[in-house]
């Protein structure tokens, strides 16, 4: 089966490829694999801690053209969210978007787990901050 | 009759891969066509068993995938689990390839993933040892060990794989 042309443009451009530093305090970095497949995902988002929104998002994937395109997709989408916003993406909605074929659904799953870990962590990462650095 | 069975070797995770070849050759010598004289549609499934069985058993992913079944635990599909720092390891090797695909690198890589699937497979056999003297919440607990421990050998062998074709 061909890939849609979506597929192949982020493929072929992908969108926010990179990384942040692991350490900062507003990066959360999420990395997920499929074991089945081979495939792994890192996504990391930086929050501006002053408005609590995603202002930037970086991703690294090594693993087929749908799983480039799905995190690359899904660092576009987060961008500008709030946190409880990137949490409402579903991977049925980067199906659509990409008209993945069902064999490759997982590639979305893998990126809505992606933005899921990436927040998980930067969550753990404010909850373990010292008081006086979170109350503001 | 389990592949185990099939090929007469002892049911676990450390199989004799000698005495794996020299049933698996006696027996579909026993099946083939040539020595059993006809080619019944029984000898066909009985002989295709075989190879399975053969190719199952032969790699340690197989092998314990399908120990893993029969013991009970998850398949490979339904749990996705691995452990944080294997994920990074394969990102950081995939990311060195990518950027320098050269000899020097492929070579420490090679050398870094055999030992990782080496280890691997150890932390299998003695988990699946330990296994038999298990019941209840300690023998599910090792069960999923073991289905994470088989998650990470299966991207350690994929990276051998694109490595090894690299190279």
């Amino acid at each position: 089966m061909a890939y849609s042309t979506k597929v192949l443009d982020h493929y072929n451009n992908p969108r926010n490829v990179g990384s942040f530093e692991k350490d900062d305090p507003l990066v959360g970095t999420g990395v997920v694999g499929a074991p089945e497949c081979g495939d792994v995902m890192k996504l990391q988002i930086k929050v501006n801690p002053l408005t609590g929104l995603i202002e930037d998002a970086k991703f690294k994937t090594f693993g087929c053209g749908s799983a480039i395109a799905s995190s690359s997709l899904a660092t576009e989408w987060i961008k500008g969210k709030s946190i409880d916003q990137a949490l409402e993406i579903r991977n049925t909605e980067i199906v659509e978007e990409l008209a993945l074929p069902p064999v490759k659904v997982h590639c979305s799953v893998l990126a809505e787990d992606a933005i899921k870990a990436a927040i998980h962590n930067y969550q753990e990462k404010q909850a373990n901050q010292p008081a006086e650095a979170s109350a503001n | 009759m389990d592949f185990f069975q099939l090929l007469a070797v002892p049911k676990g995770f450390g199989v004799d891969l000698t005495l794996l070849e020299a049933n698996f050759l006696a027996a579909s010598r026993r099946c083939h066509p040539d020595f059993v004289g006809a080619d019944s549609q029984e000898v066909l499934l009985q002989s295709a068993m075989v190879n399975k069985a053969y190719t199952t058993l032969k790699d340690p992913l197989g092998r314990g995938e399908y120990l893993l079944r029969l013991e009970g635990g998850s398949t490979g599909e339904s749990s996705r689990v691995v452990d944080p720092f294997v994920l990074e390891e394969i990102m950081e090797a995939r990311g060195e390839l990518d950027q320098n695909p050269t000899g020097g690198t492929r070579k420490n890589l090679l050398e870094m993933t055999a030992n990782r699937m080496k280890n691997h497979q150890e932390q299998l056999l003695n988990r699946f040892r330990k296994l038999e003297f298990l019941q209840g919440l300690a023998k599910a607990d090792t069960l999923a060990e073991i289905r994470q421990t088989l998650n990470g050998l299966r991207y350690y062998q994929n990276l051998f794989r694109d490595l090894f074709q690299g190279a």
